[in-house]
């Protein structure tokens, strides 16, 4: 009787070590930040990939900077499990969030926000020269890219989509001039985790496209503090909480105002790029692209 | 050389022979409405399912009026195709076009406007599969596997499913027959699936909460894609006429009740003594009381 029950023991401690793969199991790059929910970036503000377990199967949210990423997240779902990869959500349609779909799909179903396959299909960088350069880079990059397709999304939804998968619920909602033409937030309510796309940047400035309009990111980080996250997951950049949110609708405030105040007074585009600065931004990356948070900016204050 | 011909004549027979499959094949009931897309519509009532093939799987619309039918649809996919279900897009949210996902569902993923889960689950008889399996043997054996399929995706307004080289365009219709209805329009084929918000001659059985308003509007929408064929929710492939019949239908209703009203007559005295005698050869007369409910409501701005 007591063999037995020392054997039950031992059974279920090995199933719960077998279904609670560790993140640092999957490899060096992996942040489990919730029960199921594990987020890579092989370098630090590549773009993020996360897999998301469920008893129906595994979603993910993008698929990694490079198809070289997306075939180390395909192996590190085959360490979680058996179960295949069923949706793919784009948090947008820039090459470093999808061009490894392939490696997934099919069968997994690519959901992303309307307008996504229109920029896939328009955009340079998935065009069969601009592949031949990448396989170019290294040896295991031609490996990656072995089997390339584009795959534009299954699936495009309109403003709002909810996706049940197994337990899990996966609220979508459109981020309009955020970054790309095509931004999704992903929302768990009940894990009360919040991707937010390229919308917002930790310690970084965003590159901001000629669309990008910073009213409507405001508006976008405002409707997502309102979800309370408590977890928030950036398109690219280390998770963090809803400080995150917080410090980019601080910036993007400061920034308006800093604008605002020098076309005030009749300051050009060129000089207020000379002069502007934004206190509590001087350890931010990606300074190259402070000039064209500013063109956004002007924008906005033109009301153009 | 004489072999080489010869098996290049068989390899082109059997490739001209797997072509689409004449509906005929498929069994009494299927329709095909193009090349690829089949429809199963038994008569002029009963619900409606449509199998879609592309060259990525399957995309059913409705998982049929009962678990004998999905049997038959799910024959027939098989018949036509040896890829999965991929999809399978609710047009509303009724038993008796969502029963039955369980059938296709997994692998399907099962689509349909915000709400529709609710929607289904109030609906939801819990000893139905116990009732279904008394029918006969083969019912049994069939909902022994029931289990209940809420839609995996909810989308507000509209969708986009792109599979193989088809597109699908999913439009929510608010307030014409369920909870959540969606229509389904496919661009380069012209093919509406219009769901139950107008049928082939036969009085729909209005819930409380269609406003004539909006079933109107919904026709002005599906008028304007200028589709070639219509599958309805129930009955045989049609075309846009059964729009301009039903809005005929319903704006005379519309004035008959209001002027009624007008007299001062009340809801029951309307539903005592209205006719509408130029559709008496439609099917569902009993459900005319439910009509005459809405179009009071719609006139009255409930």
């Amino acid at each position: 009787m007591k063999k037995s029950i020392v054997s039950i023991f031992f059974v279920a401690v090995g199933l719960w070590f077998a279904a609670s793969a560790l993140a640092q199991d999957l490899g060096p790059h992996f942040k489990q930040v919730k029960e199921g929910i594990y987020v890579y970036a092989a370098v630090l503000n590549e773009a993020n990939s996360t897999i998301i377990r469920t008893s129906d199967g595994v979603v993910l949210i993008d698929t990694g900077q490079s198809p070289k990423d997306s075939h180390v997240v395909a192996a590190a779902v085959k360490k979680l499990t058996s179960d295949p990869v069923r949706f793919i959500i784009h948090t947008e349609p820039h090459p470093d969030h999808v061009m490894g779909d392939f490696v997934f799909a099919p069968p997994a179903i690519v959901v992303a926000a309307e307008g996504a396959t229109a920029s896939m299909k328009q955009s340079e960088s998935f065009s069969p020269a601009r592949i031949e350069r990448e396989t170019a880079k290294s040896p295991e990059m031609r490996d990656a890219f072995k089997g390339f397709r584009l795959v534009p999304p299954n699936v495009e939804y309109r403003n709002r989509m909810t996706l049940n998968v197994g337990e899990r619920t996966f609220d979508l909602y459109y981020l309009k001039n955020v970054h790309s033409e095509a931004d999704s937030a992903i929302w768990l309510p009940k894990e009360r985790v919040l991707f937010t796309a390229a919308s917002v940047a930790v310690k970084r400035f965003g590159n901001h496209r000629p669309l990008v309009s910073i009213p409507d990111t405001l508006d976008a980080i405002r409707m997502m503090k309102a979800l309370k996250p408590e977890v928030v997951i950036p398109g690219h950049g280390v998770t963090g909480s809803a400080k995150i949110l917080d410090d980019m609708e601080n910036y993007y405030d400061a920034l308006m105002k800093g604008v605002g105040a020098m076309v005030k007074q009749g300051k050009s585009l060129d000089e207020i790029k000379k002069e502007l600065k934004i206190a509590g931004t001087e350890d931010w990356e990606g300074k190259d692209r402070f000039p064209n948070n500013i063109e956004a900016a002007y924008r906005a204050v033109k009301g153009n | 050389m004489r072999l080489k011909v010869f098996a290049l004549c068989a390899a082109l027979s059997s490739f001209l022979f797997a072509g689409p499959l004449p509906a005929q094949d498929l069994g009494p009931g299927f329709h095909k409405v193009k090349d690829g897309i089949y429809t199963f519509a038994p008569d002029q009532t009963t619900t409606t399912c449509s199998m879609i093939v592309t060259t990525d799987g399957v995309l059913m619309i409705d998982s049929c009026n009962n678990s004998l039918d999905s049997k038959k649809m799910l024959a027939a996919v098989k018949k036509v195709t040896d890829k999965p279900v991929r999809f399978l897009v609710d047009t509303e949210t009724h038993n008796d076009h969502t029963w039955n996902h369980f059938v296709f569902s997994p692998p399907a993923v099962v689509v349909n406007a915000q709400g529709a889960a609710e929607g289904m689950k109030k609906g939801l008889d819990p000893k139905r599969a116990e009732t279904l399996a008394k029918q006969s043997p083969e019912v049994a054996e069939i909902v022994k596997n029931y289990k209940f399929i809420a839609p995996q995706i909810e989308y507000k307004d509209r969708m986009m499913i792109q599979l193989g080289e088809r597109t699908f365009e999913l439009i929510y219709l608010k307030n014409v027959h369920s909870e959540a209805d969606t229509i389904i329009w496919l661009p380069k084929e012209r093919v509406l699936f219009a769901g139950s918000a107008a049928n082939v001659r036969n009085m729909i059985n209005l819930r409380p909460h269609v406003r004539f308003g909006d079933v109107l509007a919904g026709y002005k929408v599906m008028r304007g894609l200028n589709p070639e064929i219509v599958v309805p929710g129930h009955g045989p492939p049609t075309t846009a006429k059964i729009f301009d019949e039903y809005e005929g239908f319903y704006t005379l209703l519309m004035k008959r009740v209001g002027e009624m009203a007008k007299q001062g007559k009340s809801l029951e005295e309307i539903k005592k003594e209205l006719k509408m005698p130029e559709y008496a050869d439609w099917a569902g007369q009993d459900r005319l009381g439910a009509n005459i409910d809405v179009a009071y409501a719609s006139l009255k701005g409930n």
